[in-house]
């Protein structure tokens, strides 16, 4: 049931309550009238026999009084002949008994059937008796007869004739008697059974009448709690909109009640855009009888807010009970703003409220097709946040979102008002450069964006620095797909990422052949650990003093199957962000201590060598960290003192505090700490302070400058180096490729350091013969300086 | 009710059974004297009632209370009248008809006035001693043998 079909039922009140009672009431008043009424007719067939019989019996006392007569006036000569009244005598009393036909009326031709007596056991002996009495008339008759009124016994003979004749009478009178009075007893009883068809008939009319009006009561009082209880509203409006009637709900949705609107036009309450639309849909609802229209509309409520409403109108003029048109109003207003919200949903990102994938791929497309008829340029920016798993990972996705958003608001102010910020998925986001795009303004543009992440961001309290990599794709006019354009600006942006992070990079074709070689690295690398195609090299750390080497770097290459030997450039940042470096690093650690281990004890020239081991910023944040490394050494039987970790200044600054305990639980077992590449990074001297670091590892690309005349490199190394002497810091140059850079090194104070000068990084069995031939050739100084 | 008939009369009134209602109304100044508490009493005299005949179960009595139950076996209604007289039963003087007594000319001790097919009615009278006569004076029933006679002793 629809719901005007509702509204018109509940406009109609009781029908449906009405049938199941009344049913039953004139079912049982017409099983008892038919009852009555059948043995009526059987009283009235009866009667209608006993009338016959009557008619009869009458008949028969007639006959005997004419039979008397005859006889009488045959004796005194008088032409009579009573044997015809004999006949008829005889005859009609045996139709009384027996049934049969009689002359109904003297002298007419009507005949009567009359049912044999048998039926009816009273009747049969009266009428035998009345058979024998007539037997004994006509003998008396016949006795009489045969005498003259002079005759002797005359007298006599006449006497018992008058006197059977009486009896014959008698009998008669005596059928008639009993058949009267059944036949009054059987009309009181048809008049009883009238009277109580007649009460029976009263009854049921009042018990109907009961019924009908407590159901239409009920049903009234039902549609009276359920119009004003019910969410719907219900109006009733002539055709020009006046109301006439209107349900109480109203009050809720325009702050105004029934009695305020009686007589009010409908279309008043409406808001006044909308009040045409709804005065013409009434005219078309007017002019369609027993149609049903729905129009969704809003209404003005009395504190000046709107709502809006969906009504479905009926016209139900022609309804005598309704006559007018009916609407059946619902508040809709929630329904409304969920929609939108939805709608909302369906453009953006729920997170950030930056628009969505699908937005920013449309904007794309609609863009392009702008450009394809002016010649317009447009620039896709993809930006994606580095090292955002490690946030994620190490402060929980919260801290994550947090950050999202943050960098979401910090994007949003780059652009300008017609640049489309755009969340893509996860970590990243999408710039889309409309209108006359070119590589300057694009490059303007990815320079503001990542100027916005120089300031860390504070998420939890905690500030988080993080960098972003920008890929740019710029479209040629006519010739640019969106997928093409995404996919460049994507390819880009791993470029920037490999070339090292928070920076951008243009499109550029070649760049594609790399982006699959890195999607080959990164399938490849998931099995190469399992097949043990990782192999560790060591670089001899270099005493300047000796010339010994005091310790080893252990180096991972990749031992790739097609593509040969590969050295970490190639695979290391993909690992880390496909976390193989974890395990990956963990295994590097494991061998490499086994094999110091080995060394040590199989080595006389090795017996205090040391190993130097990279840790990776991920392997840093893994909780359980302090823990391998024990476990590793206590496998290897490596001395702690033996083992140095390498970490890079990024890594330390994911998560100070953390990173600072941990480092202090690596100290308490004895490990080593050395800060790699130093001098690359954005950290302070008085910052590392805060780390319990025993050594500084000086980056290549100071000491590559060292020897230049024009360089600040040996003035800078110098501070390095005597600023580490006033912590208490050891130092190690690395990439150290020339003498003259080994010269510098040493008059800067740098006491060890590692190069091609001594050693490029070395296969095992290569390290044990440059060990060995070391001793044998007593000092490296006394080969190389 | 299917209890054997034990007598004539028991035989007609379980054939004419269905009737009862209709006669009770008919019958009710009868049957009244026994419903009004006065239980007939005397001295039972039962006299059956025929088409045409009346006979008494005795036809001497001793004076005082009678009870006469007059049961009546024909097939149709008949009277009960009782009267004192020194006319023997078949004497009564007949009225101008020629067909019944005529009953001016006697003095009734009571009667019942019908008696319907299958009935008895019961008639409660105190007798001196003398001559009775009953008879049914139906047109043409004490002529037809309805009468009889009975002498009612000190």
């Amino acid at each position: 049931m629809t719901r005007s079909e509702r509204t018109t039922a509940l406009l109609s009140p009781g029908a449906l309550h009405l049938d199941r009672r009344i049913g039953p009431i004139v079912a049982i008043y017409l099983v008892i009238v038919t009852v009555i009424v059948g043995y009526d007719a059987r009283l009235i067939s009866e009667q209608r026999g006993s009338a016959l019989v009557i008619n009869v019996a009458g008949r028969q006392r007639g006959l005997a009084e004419r039979y008397e007569k005859d006889v009488i006036l045959a004796t005194n000569g008088v032409q009579a002949d009573p044997s015809d009244d004999e006949d008829q005598l005889l005859t009609n009393a045996d139709a009384l008994l027996h049934g049969g036909e009689v002359i109904a009326v003297q002298g007419t031709e009507n005949e009567i059937w009359i049912r044999p007596a048998g039926a009816d056991p009273l009747m049969v002996d009266k009428v035998a008796e009345a058979q024998r009495l007539i037997s004994e008339l006509i003998v008396a008759g016949n006795q009489l007869a045969k005498l003259r009124p002079d005759d002797p016994g005359y007298a006599t003979a006449l006497q018992d004739l008058r006197v059977t004749g009486a009896q014959v009478t008698s009998v008669s009178n005596d059928l008639v008697g009993v058949l009267t009075e059944r036949a009054e007893s059987s009309f009181r009883r048809l008049v009883s059974m009238a009277i109580a068809v007649g009460i029976l008939g009263a009854i049921a009319a009042v018990a109907m009448g009961l019924l009908i009006r407590r159901a239409a009561a009920r049903s009234v009082s039902q549609f009276r709690t359920l119009v004003h209880h019910a969410s719907d509203l219900i109006t009733v409006v002539d055709a020009t909109g006046t109301i006439v009637y209107q349900s109480p709900s109203i009050q809720r949705l325009v702050g105004l009640g029934p009695d305020d609107l009686a007589g009010s036009n409908y279309l008043d309450l409406l808001v006044e855009e909308d009040a045409p639309h709804v005065r013409s849909l009434f005219a078309d609802v007017v002019a369609a009888p027993q149609t049903t229209f729905t129009a969704e509309y809003r209404v003005r409520h009395a504190d000046g807010s709107s709502r809006h409403v969906e009504s479905i109108v009926s016209n139900m003029i022609d309804d005598p009970t309704v006559n007018g048109l009916v609407l059946n109003t619902r508040d809709v207003t929630d329904r409304k703003s969920l929609q939108e919200e939805l709608a909302h949903q369906a453009f953006h990102d729920s997170l950030t409220d930056l628009s969505n994938r699908a937005v920013f791929r449309d904007r794309i497309e609609h863009a392009l097709a702008r450009g394809e008829r002016n010649e317009g340029r447009l620039a896709v920016l993809l930006l994606d946040l580095d090292g955002f798993k490690t946030v994620n990972d190490s402060l929980g996705h919260d801290a994550g979102d947090q950050l999202l958003i943050a960098v979401a608001k910090r994007l949003q102010f780059q652009g300008r008002s017609s640049d489309t910020v755009a969340r893509i998925g996860g970590d990243e986001f999408g710039i889309l450069l409309e209108d006359d795009a070119d590589e300057s303004r694009a490059r303007a543009l990815a320079d503001r964006a990542l100027a916005a992440f120089a300031v860390p961001f504070e998420v939890r309290g905690r500030e988080v620095f993080i960098r972003a990599s920008i890929g740019i794709a710029l479209s040629v006019p006519g010739h640019s797909e969106t997928d093409e354009l995404i996919r460049n600006a994507d390819t880009a942006m791993y470029a920037a990422k490999a070339a090292g992070k928070g920076r951008y990079e243009f499109f550029r074709p070649f760049m594609h052949t790399r982006a699959l070689e890195r999607f080959e690295v990164q399938a490849d690398l998931e099995r190469a650990l399992s097949r043990g195609e990782f192999v560790v090299h060591y670089q001899p750390i270099i005493d300047f003093e000796t010339g010994e080497a005091r310790g080893v770097e252990a180096l991972v290459r990749w031992n790739h199957p097609t593509r040969g030997l590969l050295g970490p450039l190639e695979f290391i940042s993909v690992a880390e962000e496909t976390g193989a470096i974890v395990p990956l690093g963990a295994w590097v650690l494991g061998e490499a201590c086994r094999q110091a281990a080995a060394w040590r004890a199989e080595h006389a020239a090795a017996a205090n060598l040391w190993v130097s081991v990279n840790l990776s910023t991920r392997q840093l944040l893994e909780a359980d960290l302090v823990t391998q490394v024990r476990d590793v050494l206590a496998a290897s039987g490596l001395p702690p003192s033996a083992l140095t970790l390498e970490l890079t200044e990024g890594s330390l600054m994911q998560d100070v505090e953390e990173t600072v305990r941990k480092l202090r639980a690596l100290k308490d077992l004895g490990v080593r700490l050395a800060i790699d590449d130093f001098g690359t990074g954005s950290s302070s001297l008085g910052y590392l302070q805060r780390f319990p670091i025993d050594t500084l590892k000086i980056d290549k690309s100071f000491v590559d400058g060292i020897a230049a005349d024009d360089s600040e490199d040996p003035a800078l190394v110098r501070a390095i180096v005597q600023m580490a002497a006033t912590l208490n810091l050891d130092t190690i140059a690395e990439g150290i490729e020339g003498s003259e850079q080994l010269n510098e090194l040493l008059s800067a104070g740098c006491r060890s350091g590692q190069g091609y000068l001594f050693a490029r990084p070395l296969q095992a069995d290569a390290l044990e013969a440059f060990l060995d031939t070391a001793d044998e050739a007593g000092s490296v100084d006394a080969r190389t300086v | 009710m299917q209890t054997v008939p034990s007598s004539e009369y028991d035989m007609a009134e379980q054939q004419h059974r269905h009737l009862r209602p209709l006669l009770v109304a008919a019958l009710a100044p009868v049957l009244l004297i026994g419903c009004t508490g006065q239980t007939p009493k005397g001295t039972p005299v039962d006299v059956t009632l025929k088409d045409f005949s009346i006979s008494p179960s005795t036809q001497t009595i001793g004076t005082g209370e009678v009870l006469l139950r007059a049961s009546n076996l024909a097939p149709i209604t008949h009277e009960f009248i009782v009267v004192r007289t020194d006319l023997p039963a078949d004497r009564l003087p007949i009225g101008p008809d020629g067909l019944s007594v005529n009953e001016d000319w006697l003095s009734s001790m009571g009667e019942i006035e019908e008696t319907p097919p299958g009935w008895t009615g019961m008639l409660s009278l105190t007798l001196p001693p003398g001559h009775y006569v009953f008879f049914c004076n139906l047109e043409g029933h004490y002529l037809g043998g309805m009468h009889a006679a009975l002498q009612v002793t000190a």
